[in-house]
């Protein structure tokens, strides 16, 4: 047959050869590569698609005395761009288009950035579930490879600057840089862990490892959460009436401190101005740094308090033991002075420390010698840190015992030329509240593990007694009349026994050591009431320049509204009726002022007496509050007291009679 | 006509299949379901991610494949020299879809290969590959039948360096080769003269000097071949992970559907580096077993080529072998980083739905010259036995048949 060409079928043979030939050596180089090579090139894929997951556990909660929560972590999603694999021009300008209404930022802002180019590009923090989800549904439309979302652990700060300066803040990669956030880290911080995983291309589990507990939000054990002694609406009580402070007076800072002086609980501790954690890149470290415990600065006649108490435990003086004031004295060449430059005449101690007399104390100092001022300072707490547990605490400077002039003795009398920090003041101001009896501060109430079981609580510390118990009575019963008639009259609380001790010093210039003229720090230290302390108030007003500057005018008054409302929110019963003495047009005034000052989110109870049922439930409905109607005629009497803090939706039977 | 068979058979001793195509449709089979375990293990995790269902490529890959077997059953049935009188219309339809690849379809990752239908898209080249055997097989048993010479330039070779420079310009240079390369083979098996396979050894030199003058990253191509572990973020990125691939397999696999390289990692997973994902699935012994089956299928396919009966069948035979095994063969090569990357499938194993049906179509002719290459020994057994046994005229029956 003609097909059968010898030489055709001699071609197909050869071709056969060839083909099983390459096929032969293809065998051999799978054999190679497979079997040989085997370990080497599993390795190297291996490289490729192992991932090293670091898992971090969210950062443990902050949460005030009552359970509110003051710092929290959340998972927030992130959207990532990846700039080199959008594309071309046109790519870009429809990516853009489409993601800017969905997450709200221009479209131009976006494609401008993408343009730039680069592998990462952190388009938005923190999405919003719809965002989240439109995301998603865009990325199934449309496939987008250079699109996706990655978890954040995100710190965030629910009240925003309330309590700011006390918790602080943290920076990247969940460290703690200020405040409590600083000091707490290693409590609060989340746990690390790392695990190998199998992953595809763009760091997705893959097999086993999606099993694999990378994939499980990871709860950690370490993860603690820290409950504050702070009380977040008394803290914000504080704050308001602080930033009333801040325009009435104008000043560089107000700083206030309030304590519990049973058991040395730091119930608020607030500055002005202040900063917003949440964003904290935006202000600089002088509002951000907690002026309560690392700042010194010169206490003034607030001190004298303390050397009052030095001079009776010692027996140097009694409360009706009397001084002739000079109105002037010379002590080693330092002229000390009354606050009015006048001589107050004869006087009685009592007298001395109501209206606050420099020349009596600083001749009381002499008396009482160096030595045992700067043993009643150190054993009152100054000196040295007071052991909080809040970061860059100052220690305050005294004088050295054997190095002390006699003008020094004289200026230490009057709380001068030594320096102190306003917690150190106030703990001491506490230790004369707490029957002589020195605490030691504290703001961690307790700290629980991530199972909710307690790890460590701080419970009352006392330090030392410093002052004899009737020394102390005796004490407080002067510091009580600094407020009734003397220069704290303007702390005043009415119905309540308030005690303490203004304080006026200048300024210290630091580039000259010298004092700055006309500039000074007004204060305010008390607590109330004074038959059995509840608070310690501790009021700084920095550098006023609105005019008055002096502690009874300025920093009084802050302390005694400080104390009226935290009083009232503390339930106190006052001593005597508080409005035995006003007229019914005050009393309605009154009333009104506390009513715009109700705490966030509550209401203050009005004061219902003498109104008809159509004014009370008009009254109650623009409050919010329900009412029950028992009787007719006029309101006679009502469930829920006057001037009371309750949550909105309250319900309160009101008693009329005609 | 099976009655004869059993004879033969037995003569030879004993036979897992009875002819040439029963033995190719088994190996054929055999790589089928190879490709369909394929298929699925390479896909489904890009199916699951942009089709929403792990099935979507397996679902594709069957359909073609049910409609391969659809031709190769016709293919198989109709007579191989009736395709030779369709030969021109189906030539002037490729290339005015050639031309409709090229001027009216939107780029694909830079190429424009598929014409796009409801419902489904193919890749005209992939028949181009096909018509090529044809044009070439009926040029070499023309010339032959009229007793001339082989010829480098003539009508039906220049019409396939026409398909071929139109699959080129896509571009698509691996199916470019095999467009041209295959009825170059043909012709050489053909007879053609020393003499021109020399010119045609210089004009392939030509080309390729042209080619990398041209385009000078091809150059760096053959260099990357050479070693790619330099640039395997680069140009030398597919072959480096493809033979990752194959090596992490090792001897038994990482097993089916667990190999790593379809995460992404090595681009073209399912198509023209189906095999790397299915080494590593596998591991060498299963290699091995399909490079063994590819091989048997070439030594059956030559069979048949050289038993075909006229020199149109034996030519056609020759082309599905290269378009099988030789296909086979390089795509293999260039998977385990032997040469360069150019787009070469593997039969029945890569996803690629044109490829599939063409390949089944192919083997359906080779099939059907095979069955008429046995129609024909069996008359031709009968007349031989009939001059040996006259007697048989009269009594053909109990004693020849045999019961199955």
């Amino acid at each position: 047959m003609k097909n059968k060409q010898p030489k055709i079928l001699r071609n197909i043979d050869i071709l056969i050869v060839v083909i099983m030939a390459l096929f032969v050596v293809t065998i051999g180089r799978y054999f190679i590569l497979q079997v040989i090579q085997h370990s080497e090139m599993e390795e190297k894929i291996m490289n490729i698609a192992r991932d090293n997951v670091v898992r971090q556990s969210p950062r443990g909660k902050i949460l005030d005395r009552n359970g509110r929560e003051l710092a929290i972590s959340r998972i927030a999603k992130l959207l990532v761009i990846r700039p080199d694999k959008v594309g071309s021009e046109e790519d870009i300008q429809v990516l853009s288009a489409e993601l800017s209404p969905i997450i709200n930022i221009p479209a131009e802002t976006i494609a401008n950035r993408i343009r730039e180019g680069g592998a990462y590009y952190a388009v938005k923090h923190g999405l919003e579930s719809d965002e989240e989800a439109a995301i998603n549904q865009l990325k199934k439309d449309k496939g987008y490879e250079c699109l996706w979302m990655d978890d954040e652990v995100k710190r965030y700060y629910p009240n925003d600057m309330l309590a700011a300066n006390i918790i602080g803040f943290i920076g990247m990669e969940d460290k703690g840089l200020e405040g409590l956030e600083y000091s707490m880290d290693s409590i609060v911080k989340g746990d690390v862990q790392e695990e190998d995983v199998l992953t595809d291309m763009r760091g997705r589990t893959i097999f086993d490892s999606i099993f694999s507990r990378s994939q499980q939000r990871y709860k950690g054990d370490s993860c603690k959460t820290v409950t504050l002694t702070i009380d977040a609406t008394m803290q914000f009580i504080v704050e308001q009436v602080l930033d009333k402070a801040m325009v009435e007076n104008q000043p560089q800072s107000v700083t206030a401190i309030v304590m519990d002086p049973k058991n040395g609980e730091i119930l608020a501790m607030a500055a002005r101005p202040s900063y917003n954690p949440n964003k904290f890149a935006d202000y600089n470290m002088d509002v951000i740094k907690n002026h309560a415990v690392s700042d010194i600065y010169e206490p003034g006649s607030t001190f004298k308090s303390i050397v009052a108490g030095a001079a009776l435990e010692e027996g140097v003086v009694s409360p009706e033991q009397t001084f002739y004031d000079p109105g002037r004295i010379n002590v080693s060449d330092k002229h000390i002075q009354n606050w009015n430059g006048e001589s107050f005449g004869t006087v009685t101690f009592t007298d001395i420390v109501k209206n606050s007399i420099n020349t009596c104390f600083a001749m009381i100092g002499q008396i009482l010698t160096g030595e045992k001022l700067n043993e009643y300072a150190r054993k009152f707490g100054f000196g040295e840190p007071t052991g909080v547990e809040l970061p860059g605490e100052a220690s305050g400077m005294l004088f050295e015992t054997d190095k002390m002039l006699d003008s020094d003795i004289a200026t230490m009398s009057i709380g001068q030329s030594i320096a102190v920090t306003p917690l150190q003041l106030c703990t001491a101001m506490s230790a004369i509240a707490n029957d002589g009896v020195l605490l030691k501060p504290h703001i961690v109430k307790s700290i629980t593990n991530a199972d909710g079981s307690l790890y460590k609580e701080n419970g009352r510390e006392e330090v030392r007694r410093v002052l004899s118990s009737a020394t102390d009575k005796t004490l407080m019963g002067l510091l009580e009349q600094v407020v009734a008639t003397g220069g704290g009259q303007k702390a005043q609380v009415k119905g309540y026994r308030v005690a303490g001790k203004t304080g006026t010093a200048q300024k210290i210039n630091k580039d000259t050591a010298g004092y700055m003229e006309g500039r000074y720090i007004a204060s305010f230290c008390g607590f109330a009431p004074v038959d059995d302390p509840q608070l310690v108030v501790l009021v700084i007003i920095d550098d006023p320049t609105a005019g008055a500057f002096y502690g009874g005018q300025i920093a009084a008054p802050v302390a005694g509204e400080i104390f009226a409302q935290l009083l009232r929110y503390k339930h106190i019963e006052p001593t005597s009726d508080p409005f035995a003495d006003m007229d019914k047009d005050q009393n309605k005034k009154t009333s009104q002022q506390v009513a715009n000052t109700a705490p966030p989110g509550k209401q203050i109870m009005p004061d219902l007496s003498g109104m008809s049922i159509r004014e009370v439930s008009q009254k109650l409905g623009e409050m919010g509050l329900g009412m029950n109607i028992q009787g007719s005629g006029l309101s006679t009497g009502q469930s829920i007291p006057a001037n009371t803090v309750v949550d909105p939706g309250t319900s309160v039977t009101v008693y009329f009679k005609p | 006509m099976s009655k004869v068979e059993p004879l033969a058979a037995r003569r030879r001793g004993l036979k897992l299949w009875k002819n040439n195509h029963e033995a190719v449709l088994t190996l054929v089979i055999i790589l089928l379901i190879a490709g369909l375990f394929n298929v699925f293990s390479s896909t489904f995790v890009m199916a699951e991610r942009d089709y929403g269902s792990p099935y979507a490529f397996l679902i594709r890959h069957a359909v073609s494949m049910f409609l391969g077997l659809v031709l190769c059953f016709v293919g198989a049935r109709v007579d191989y020299h009736k395709w030779r009188s369709l030969i021109m219309p189906v030539t002037v339809i490729l290339l005015g879809c050639l031309l409709v690849v090229l001027l009216f379809t939107d780029p694909v990752n830079g190429a424009r290969r598929w014409i796009p239908l409801p419902g489904f898209s193919f890749q005209p080249a992939e028949f181009a590959k096909l018509v090529s055997i044809m044009l070439a097989g009926y040029y070499i048993s023309y010339r032959n039948g009229l007793g001339k010479e082989l010829n480098l330039f003539n009508r039906q070779l220049g019409v396939v360096g026409l398909l071929a420079l139109l699959v080129y310009v896509e571009p698509d240079m691996g199916t470019a080769c095999i467009v041209m390369g295959i009825p170059v083979i043909m012709l050489m098996v053909g007879g053609l003269r020393l003499s021109k396979v020399k010119w045609l050894i210089l004009g392939g030199f030509i080309l390729v000097a042209i080619m990398i003058y041209m385009q000078p990253y091809r150059l760096e191509r053959l260099m990357v071949t050479y070693d790619p572990w330099p640039y395997a973020q680069d140009q030398g990125y597919q072959t480096v992970r493809s033979l990752m691939s194959i090596g992490s397999g090792g001897l038994f696999g990482m097993g089916i559907g667990e190999g790593l390289s379809k995460y992404d990692y090595l681009p073209e997973a399912h198509t023209d580096f189906a095999f790397a994902v299915f080494s590593q699935e596998m591991g060498f012994f299963v290699v091995l077993a399909i490079l063994i089956v590819y091989m048997l299928f070439c030594r059956y396919a030559a069979a048949i080529a050289k038993q075909a009966q006229d020199m149109y069948g034996q030519m056609l035979a020759v082309g599905v072998l290269l378009l099988i095994g030789g296909q086979a063969v390089a795509n293999l090569i260039m998977v385990s980083g032997m040469m360069p990357v150019v787009g070469v499938p593997l039969p029945f194993i890569s996803y690629g739905g044109t490829s599939l049906v063409m390949s089944l179509f192919s083997v359906g002719i080779l099939v059907n010259i095979s069955i008429q290459t046995a129609r024909e020994k069996e008359k031709e057994l009968i007349r031989e036995m009939l001059k040996k046994e006259p007697q048989l005229i009269r009594r053909p029956g109990p004693k020849l048949r045999r019961v199955k």
